[in-house]
């Protein structure tokens, strides 16, 4: 993911394929620092390319204007005073519209690759 | 939810540094982290490092972008909106002007207004918690508004339950010596609790404290601060010097700050009462007072807890001399508290309300009309949004744009009309009644710019809306019509018409209600106020303290001089005089008649006491019987006169009024009524004359020793002859200050003053409501005429005459007006009853006014619908056809 990417609207699908993925992974986590979240995201995502943990950083932000996640200082395993992200109940909200959302689209998507010509 | 991302945005932008340490501690602890792990996993750390930054990615473009997301780039929309609408208004300039002119003629018209009614009505008095101040009035079924006397000041202070504590207020005039010139100062008198009470804290020294505020104690005086900066010349070691006044030496202990102002007074030196509780009478009442309220006490406790006091007060003090318990009984007085500001704004209150409404209908019209011009251009530009919202620009932007234009022009108008306003409001201190108070609390500060920002956006985002909700129609059907529309049908104009309709009412309202006003100025102006050619009446005060004059018995006498003295002067007819003031304000007082009992308490009578010589100098009419003469005064004759209503309220005929009894007082002193003469309009040309009953200015105690001179001339008015005036005077007695010196024009003037200044304010209201509903009423006719071009080419080659169409547009635009007109003439009928303490000689809902106006309004409407009528019915037919209409 680019950095412009960072800065479109949320309706850019890689963008918002990160919001699911941070969204739905605090919601099974609960509390987590950013690399907590980068590590979780890796593991399940496993094979998939490499995600650079960076980004997470500028969505984490905007993520905690919006009103989705709240942050809160904590120290780290390494005693570091870190940042500790978890769900508010607006972001559940928006997990649920952007899982069915995802899921529209992928019906629609994959209904296209089926049709024959 | 944008709103809040925006206000956290701006939060972050000003705590930017915070936020770029956050991150970077952030990021710290992750790399830290992450190389744990990369070293649990087997990895060297020197490995381990380099794979913890590569996993993290592009270190400097993520900071860079975690500060993007932090920042304001929809702040940046909106300013690319706002530049691209200030071009495209640049590029119609015409357009652009009158909508800015009309706008700030709209907000600047309301923001003065709001300005006036900000500082006279709305501003707090410049007083600690003033919501807890209030005047203390008594009301009697005779006396609207009856002030205080020593006796009931000295019983509410010390038995109130409701005040913390009670002061009085009296103004006064005393004679002052500036650089070995005497003059006449402006003097207040308070009790040891007033200045306290109102929460005043002095600039220098202190305050009266409760020893300076008896009798017999030394004389002390406080300065204000303007007579401080204009006699002291600001001097710091003022305090314990001293000032002569009345030829006495008064210690000056502190000076008032600027601020200082105590209802309309407008003292130069401030004086304890030191009021003699052993003096103090029941039934005298001729003191202002004031309280603070103890915190939560309402007004109707304060006012029963007075109510309990009234009865006290004539047990604890003797009655006056004179004055029986029966006859103070049917007195029925009655407390009378009221919140002080609402005695500060006094009777300007009502009509001040009325003018900022009058405004705020200006600006409606002035809406409608920049509302009316906006939906026009966006229908020009109907297919331009119709080719962006195809290329996919998306309704949010076109919308977007038409409200970035709306906002340009609304803040454009805003701008101006600040402008307007502040300039208007000059002009408005220069031809503002002197009735209005807090006149100096008048500017557009603070809170008026603040009003005039809110007012600015909401009305432009307002007149922004309509266009957009109807751009929400758009649809791509406008592009299929290849550039050729046809005629415009006539639904499609539904919104416009209706904006003109509401125009032409409103201009209606605004204009029933200047006429009215204009009508009660007429009748104002022909009313005959009892003295004839004020402007050669000639009036000035002048005291005669002990120091200058010492025995009473030559008080008359001086005054004789004088007058003799001045009747000398070239071109005098003649010269009057009586007690301060001879126009204004007069005595009020029960009125026995000898041999006509009555039950309780007699009506009130205005009472003036006057010298030889006033009625000729004044012009008033002599009825019957004789004025007073010298002889009258010298002697302390008991004569009276009485005004010609009076006579013949009690005797029918003036003559038979000549040698009946009259006194004050119920036991007498009588007096003998020698003359009756014209009736006067002493409160005010807008009320009916008032009996009055003149007596010689002199009583028992002797003459005042203050006292009004009126001389007529046809020179009055030149500065030679107020200095001939001024010698005369000083070659009978040196060192008099002439004080107050004004024409009888002036004060009368003074009189019509509310009247001619809220005509002028609503005359330029409903000229600027006239002219924006005319523009209205012609624009839309001649946009309808345009666009309704190629119907009119198939009407006419189908045969319609000239006249037909001209007919046709006529009848559409006369339509609008009448609809207008019927709806304006509801609305007068609605709004007027408002104003019917402002008007005098004509009803708030007067036939000839409002049938006037609507066929004045008719008429001008006509013309305004015929010209563009008229240009439509000249277009050659085959122009017509083949334009493209709008």
């Amino acid at each position: 993911m680019s950095t412009s990417d960072m800065s479109k609207d949320k309706g850019e699908v890689p963008y918002g394929t990160l919001v699911i993925l941070i969204l739905q992974t605090l919601h099974t986590m609960g509390r987590l620092h950013g690399y907590g979240i980068a590590r979780r995201i890796e593991q399940v995502a496993n094979d998939l390319p490499r995600l650079s943990q960076g980004s997470l950083y500028p969505a984490l932000i905007r993520l905690e204007q919006q009103g989705w996640i709240r942050a809160e200082w904590g120290l780290s395993e390494t005693n570091r005073k870190v940042k500790f992200y978890s769900l508010t109940r607006a972001g559940s909200r928006q997990l649920e519209r952007e899982v069915a959302g995802w899921e529209r689209a992928n019906a629609l998507i994959a209904r296209f690759l089926e049709a024959k010509p | 939810m944008m709103l809040r991302l925006f206000l956290k945005r701006i939060a972050a932008l000003a705590r930017r540094r915070r936020y770029d340490q956050e991150f970077e501690q952030e990021l710290t602890a992750h790399l830290e982290l992450a190389e744990r792990d990369a070293i649990a996993a087997g990895i060297s750390p020197a490995e381990a490092a380099r794979e913890a930054r590569l996993r993290f990615g592009a270190i400097e473009q993520i900071r860079e972008a975690h500060r993007d997301s932090r920042s304001l780039t929809w702040i940046q929309h909106i300013a690319r909106d706002l530049g691209h609408a200030c071009r495209s208004l640049l590029r119609t300039p015409r357009f652009s002007a009158i909508a800015v002119l009309t706008l700030a003629l709209g907000i600047g018209a309301s923001t003065a207004m709001f300005s006036v009614v900000h500082g006279v009505l709305l501003r707090p008095l410049p007083f600690r918690e003033p919501d807890r101040l209030v005047a203390l009035y008594h009301v009697t079924p005779a006396i609207r508004q009856d002030g205080q006397g020593p006796a009931n000041y000295f019983t509410y202070r010390d038995h109130g339950q409701v005040f913390e504590d009670i002061g009085l207020w009296n103004p006064g005039s005393m004679a002052a010596i500036r650089g070995g010139v005497p003059e006449q100062i402006e003097t207040l008198a308070v009790t040891d609790g007033t200045l306290p009470l109102l929460g005043v804290h002095t600039e220098l020294g202190r305050l009266f404290g409760r020893d300076d505020d008896v009798p017999g104690a030394p004389l002390r005086a406080l300065l204000t601060y303007g007579y401080w900066q204009e006699a002291f010349a600001g001097s710091n070691d003022v305090v314990g010097q001293s000032l002569v006044l009345n030829g006495r030496s008064y210690e000056v202990i502190g000076v008032l700050p600027a601020s200082f102002k105590l209802l309309n007074t407008t003292p130069q030196v401030v004086l304890p009462m030191r009021l003699n509780r052993s003096n103090a009478r029941t039934g005298a009442l001729f003191l202002g007072g004031v309280a603070r309220l103890k915190p939560g006490v309402t007004l109707p406790q304060a006012n029963d807890d007075i109510a309990r006091m009234i009865p006290l007060t004539t047990t604890l003090f003797p009655l006056m001399p004179g004055l029986t318990q029966e006859t103070w009984d049917a007195v029925k007085l009655a407390p009378n508290v009221r919140p002080l500001a609402e005695a500060v704004t006094g009777e300007m209150e009502r009509p001040l309300w009325i003018l900022l409404g009058t405004v705020l209908i200006v600006l409606l019209i002035a809406w409608a009309n920049v509302a009316n011009l906006l939906l026009v251009r966006a229908e020009a530009r109907q297919r331009e949004f119709a080719v962006r919202d195809a290329l996919g620009a998306g309704r949010g932007r076109i919308a977007g744009l038409l409200l970035s234009e709306a906002l340009v022009l609304g803040l454009g108008g805003g701008v101006l009309g600040v402008l307007f306003a502040h300039a208007s409001i000059r002009l408005l201190r220069a031809t503002a009644p002197t009735t209005l108070p807090r006149m100096d609390d008048i500017a557009v500060d603070a809170i008026v710019l603040f009003a005039t920002v809110v007012i600015s956006i909401v009305t432009s985002l307002m007149f922004g809306l309509i266009p957009v909700l109807r751009c929400r129609r758009l649809n791509v059907e406008l592009l299929k019509e290849s550039g050729r529309s046809t005629s415009d049908a006539p639904g499609r104009h539904r919104t416009r018409n209706i904006l003109v309709v509401a125009q032409v009412a409103l201009a209606l309202v605004l204009l029933v209600i200047s006429g009215l006003m204009a009508r009660t100025f007429v009748a104002l102006r022909q009313v005959h106020p009892g003295f004839v050619r004020p402007s050669e009446v000639q009036m000035f005060d002048i005291s005669l303290p002990p120091t200058l004059v010492r025995e009473p018995q030559e008080v008359s006498r001086t005054y004789e001089r004088i007058a003799e003295r001045l009747r000398a002067v070239p071109g005098v007819e003649s010269v009057g005089l009586g007690m301060v003031n001879l126009s204004g304000v007069a005595g009020r007082a029960p009125l026995y008649v000898h041999g006509r009992p009555v039950d309780g308490f007699p009506p009130v009578r205005l009472v003036r006491s006057i010298g030889p010589g006033y009625f000729e100098t004044m012009g008033n009419p002599v009825i019957a019987g004789r004025t007073v003469q010298w002889a009258d005064v010298l002697d302390l004759r008991s004569v009276a006169v009485i005004s010609e209503n009076l006579a013949r309220e009690y005797w029918d005929a003036p003559t038979r009024a000549l040698g009946q009894r009259i006194a004050l007082l119920p036991e007498g002193p009588w007096q003998e009524i020698v003359g009756v003469v014209g009736d006067v309009r002493a409160n005010g040309l807008n009320q009916p004359a008032p009996s009055l009953v003149y007596l010689p200015m002199a009583d028992a105690e002797g003459v005042s020793r203050s006292v009004s001179f009126a001389v007529r001339s046809n020179r009055v008015g030149t500065a030679a002859f107020m200095g001939e005036l001024q010698r005369g005077v000083w070659e009978v007695q040196p060192a008099v200050p002439l004080a107050n010196s004004q024409t009888l024009a002036e004060l009368h003037a003074e009189s019509m003053s509310q009247a001619s200044f809220a005509t002028i304010l609503l005359a330029v209201a409903a000229a600027g409501a006239l002219i924006l509903a005319l523009v209205g009423v012609y624009g839309v006719v001649s946009y309808i005429a345009v666009g309704r071009t190629r119907e009119i080419g198939i009407r006419m080659a189908l045969g319609a005459e000239t006249g037909d169409i001209g007919r046709l547009f006529l009848r559409y635009g006369l339509g609008l007006t009448a609809a207008g007109i019927v709806l304006g003439l509801g609305g007068a009928l609605l709004v007027t009853p408002l104003m019917s303490g402002l008007l005098y000689g004509v009803g708030p809902t007067d036939l000839a006014t409002y049938v006037g106006v609507a066929l004045g309004l008719g008429a001008v409407t006509v013309i305004a619908t015929y010209v563009p009528a008229r240009r439509a019915s000249h277009v050659p037919p085959i122009v017509a056809l083949r334009s493209e209409g709008s």
